[in-house]
């Protein structure tokens, strides 16, 4: 674990529009990882627990039946499945190189957002934005 | 004269605020040197340490060589181009990204999944949009290309 750069990380996507009683809120869940090449940083059936911020590097989002998309942009998200339905990783994730990723606990970010509707709205909003680009990038559904 | 008389004629309560000045002064001096006490005693223990320190200060620097920038882990993209390009061909078109960095990574090629992503990133291998990826062979020939150009 590493030092956050928090001015780096505010300006994520994800992050952008959120006021500054939300961040405060959220910036004791975030922890930023690094990943080496390699790396399976989520595995493809396995329950939830993490959800993943790029913040280097690139990744290889991948299904058992082959399929596979990268991910390379400072900001896209990984492991979305742990604040959705059904609770369990969709596809795997390697690291095609190293890099450095921002990490979230499933259930900590799941209790925040519960707890937090406004917060939990525009967080949404953007997974499902994420969601919706890539479905129109290579779609892994 | 005597008593206060003859104090006060020869300055007493001056010489007597100057001499418990001159007493507490000392004190003070004394107090700084036993607080500063331990640092001494640790430059004296470590005295070559401190040597060292110093030499170096006073000696040129010496350069030390910048560390090399992470991955992609090879020289030359064509020699990584070539050995995935019959890779690709052997599993065929449309393939499988996963599939491909296993299978290189089987036939001993180091590094195979920064290799992959140097040639993604290079538009050599690009995505159909079904989830599968393709060899562009076009990126492959201009690269060849501007490469005999730049020799």
């Amino acid at each position: 674990m590493h030092h956050l750069d928090t001015r780096q990380i505010k300006q994520l996507q994800i992050f952008r529009d959120l006021l500054p009683n939300e961040w405060e809120q959220l910036y004791p869940l975030l922890s930023q990882v690094r990943v080496i090449e390699g790396e399976q940083l989520l595995r493809e059936g396995e329950r939830a627990h993490r959800f993943f911020v790029i913040l280097k590097g690139h990744f290889m989002v991948h299904k058992s039946d082959g399929r596979a998309m990268t991910l390379r942009q400072k900001g896209d998200i990984m492991g979305w499945s742990s604040v959705s339905f059904p609770f369990a990783y969709t596809a795997s994730v390697t690291a095609l190189t190293a890099g450095e990723v921002l990490c979230i606990s499933a259930a900590e970010f799941l209790e925040l957002l519960q707890s937090n509707p406004a917060l939990a709205e525009k967080v949404l909003k953007k997974i499902s934005a994420f969601i919706n680009i890539r479905q129109k990038v290579g779609s892994l559904q | 004269m005597k008593g206060i008389e003859a104090v006060l004629y020869y300055d007493g309560p001056a010489m007597a605020v100057l001499g418990i000045s001159v007493v507490f002064m000392a004190l003070i001096v004394l107090a700084v040197i036993i607080s500063g006490l331990h640092r001494a005693l640790f430059f004296w223990d470590n005295k070559k340490l401190y040597f060292n320190k110093a030499c170096l200060m006073f000696s040129s620097p010496e350069k030390t060589p910048e560390p090399a920038a992470p991955g992609p882990y090879f020289d030359d993209i064509h020699e990584s181009a070539r050995q995935i390009n019959l890779l690709v061909h052997a599993i065929g078109e449309p393939f499988s990204l996963p599939r491909l960095i296993r299978r290189a990574e089987n036939i001993g090629i180091s590094h195979a999944h920064s290799t992959v992503s140097h040639l993604i990133v290079n538009n050599l291998i690009v995505p159909d949009r079904k989830g599968y990826f393709l060899w562009n062979q076009q990126a492959c020939d201009r690269l060849l290309r501007q490469s005999k150009e730049n020799r």
